[in-house]
């Protein structure tokens, strides 16, 4: 799924201007980085292109939709073909791990023999296949961490966006995880992860765009 | 379609699950629903049962002439035939002096001896009772007003006047059940609201993250509707068991009042329409209370 804006603004209620006439193209099957320093407006965009926050100014589209005028009852299903991860593996706390990777199955009305045979699948994939009735409480950050990732890539979306997924983990296990990303992206996954984890995004040769002060300032 | 069943009753059971696994605060909220559906419906079985008492009254409405002291037999008769002659008369009863005077003599228990000192001292009277479809207040009183007309006729008494203050205040307390029902249902409505919506705030963290993997509202609302109803439905049974008891408390007591006055009357719980009716309107409110207490969070 390729991403588009043009000329995209965004100001916040309180008149801070997050992002400045950002102009980008994501190509179907392409690996990206966003990277900036804090408040570059990182968290910002992928925020727009999920549909959470709206532009100000431009346009964006996502596959086929365009998201800037997109009806809010829509959103939903734009939302089903993107994998979101943020920088707290965001589980819920009272279910256990299969219930928690299942979730966006369950909302997008599967069988449970459907839903069995993925989970049990994206266990593997994440190398959790014993945790599955463990509570994501008795889990280690990293642990969570992949079960947010299975979670988010359960739907096998299109589009995979990250914001500082790595951020709480030691450098071994963002290596692992890179590592993660990168068999998704062989499958033809797009994906932009936000980072600011220089280090770890120059091991890995993809292309990256840097915000400074909400514009995008380097692209290569 | 089958799956979407499936999935609606898996919310179900999953909001069930939920309600069991905190059995007190669910009770708690359950009861508080079932007392204030109770009232009302004591309210209604109570009225149901005045009906009962009232309607053979209302049917019974009778017009007693009493004649003037020097009527004459004769002219008493013929007065008696001339109003059953009118169209709105069903029957006239002649009772004359003597008549009267041996019947009250058998109730009040009276002797001869006392029957003898005091002479009779009854007129001749005559029970009119009007056809039935000029019972209602306005034409008894035309008919009342027609019949003093004849000079015969001393004095009119109308057995209607308690039956009438009755159905009256029958009235007042049917209208004070319905506002005190509207008021009830709104406090039902009321208390379920702030029951899902304190649940909503606890769930919080659960619907952003459902929101942000792409769930609709009608995927976040489903629980707790289930959960609202199920409220309804809990709060309907309890109020059904707090009527029945009542109902089984007095049974007893309004049984014997009701053989002082030779009456086979019988105290009756909700019968089965009532109670789906109550059932129905209380996970109505139930559906609509959490509906709308999901749709202020959905939309803040």
């Amino acid at each position: 799924m390729n991403i588009t804006l043009r000329h995209v603004s965004k100001r916040y209620p309180n008149g801070y201007l997050a992002l400045d006439n950002v102009n980008f193209e994501l190509t179907a099957g392409e690996f990206a980085f966003l990277t900036g320093h804090s408040g570059a407006g990182k968290s910002t965009l992928l925020k727009l292109i999920a549909g959470i926050e709206f532009a100000n100014q431009g346009q964006i589209r996502v596959g086929n939709y365009d998201v800037t005028t997109l009806k809010s009852r829509h959103i939903p299903f734009l939302r089903r073909q993107i994998g979101i991860i943020l920088q707290t593996p965001n589980l819920l706390m009272d279910r256990p791990v299969f219930d928690n990777i299942a979730l966006p199955m369950v909302i997008a009305n599967a069988s449970y023999r459907e839903i069995q045979s993925r989970v049990r699948a994206m266990l593997a994939k994440v190398d959790l296949q014993h945790k599955e009735k463990c509570y994501p409480y008795e889990l280690s950050t990293g642990e969570q961490q992949r079960v947010s990732i299975a979670r988010a890539i359960i739907n096998k979306p299109s589009l995979l966006l990250a914001d500082e997924p790595t951020g709480n983990l030691d450098p071994k296990l963002a290596a692992e995880m890179m590592h993660l990303f990168q068999q998704f992206n062989d499958l033809g996954m797009s994906i932009l992860i936000a980072s600011h984890d220089l280090a770890l995004i120059n091991q890995c040769h993809h292309r990256i765009l840097t915000l400074t002060q909400g514009t995008v300032c380097t692209d290569g | 379609m089958h799956r979407w069943l499936t999935w609606q009753v898996q919310a179900a059971l999953n909001s069930l699950g939920k309600l069991i696994r905190s059995p007190f605060v669910t009770l708690m909220t359950c009861s508080v629903i079932g007392v204030a559906l109770a009232l009302p419906a004591l309210f209604f079985v109570a009225l149901q049962h005045a009906d009962v008492i009232h309607d053979p009254l209302q049917q019974s409405v009778q017009l007693t002439l009493y004649l003037k002291k020097n009527t004459t037999d004769v002219a008493a008769m013929s007065l008696a035939h001339e109003i059953e002659k009118r169209t709105d008369v069903k029957t006239v009863q002649p009772i004359s002096p003597t008549a009267g005077y041996k019947e009250l003599q058998q109730q009040m228990g009276l002797d001869d001896a006392t029957t003898k000192l005091l002479g009779n001292p009854l007129p001749w009277a005559i029970i009119v009772t009007p056809a039935a479809n000029y019972q209602n207040p306005a034409e008894l009183n035309q008919l009342s007003q027609s019949l003093k007309q004849f000079q015969s006729v001393d004095s009119i008494q109308l057995d209607r006047i308690w039956a009438e203050q009755m159905a009256t205040l029958i009235r007042l307390a049917h209208r004070i059940t319905e506002a005190l029902s509207v008021l009830l249902a709104a406090a039902v409505l009321l208390i379920i609201n702030n029951s899902i919506r304190s649940a909503t705030e606890h769930h919080q963290e659960e619907i952003k993250l459902i929101q942000l993997i792409g769930g609709t509202p009608g995927f976040i609302r489903r629980p707790f509707l289930y959960t609202g109803i199920i409220y309804g439905v809990a709060g309907a049974v309890i109020a059904w068991l707090l009527v029945t008891l009542f109902v089984f408390v007095l049974q007893e007591p309004i049984q014997h009042l009701a053989s002082l006055y030779d009456s086979d009357f019988h105290l009756h719980g909700m019968n089965m329409s009532q109670f789906l009716i109550l059932l129905l309107v209380s996970s109505g409110l139930g559906f609509l209370g959490s509906f709308l207490a999901v749709a202020r969070k959905l939309s803040g």
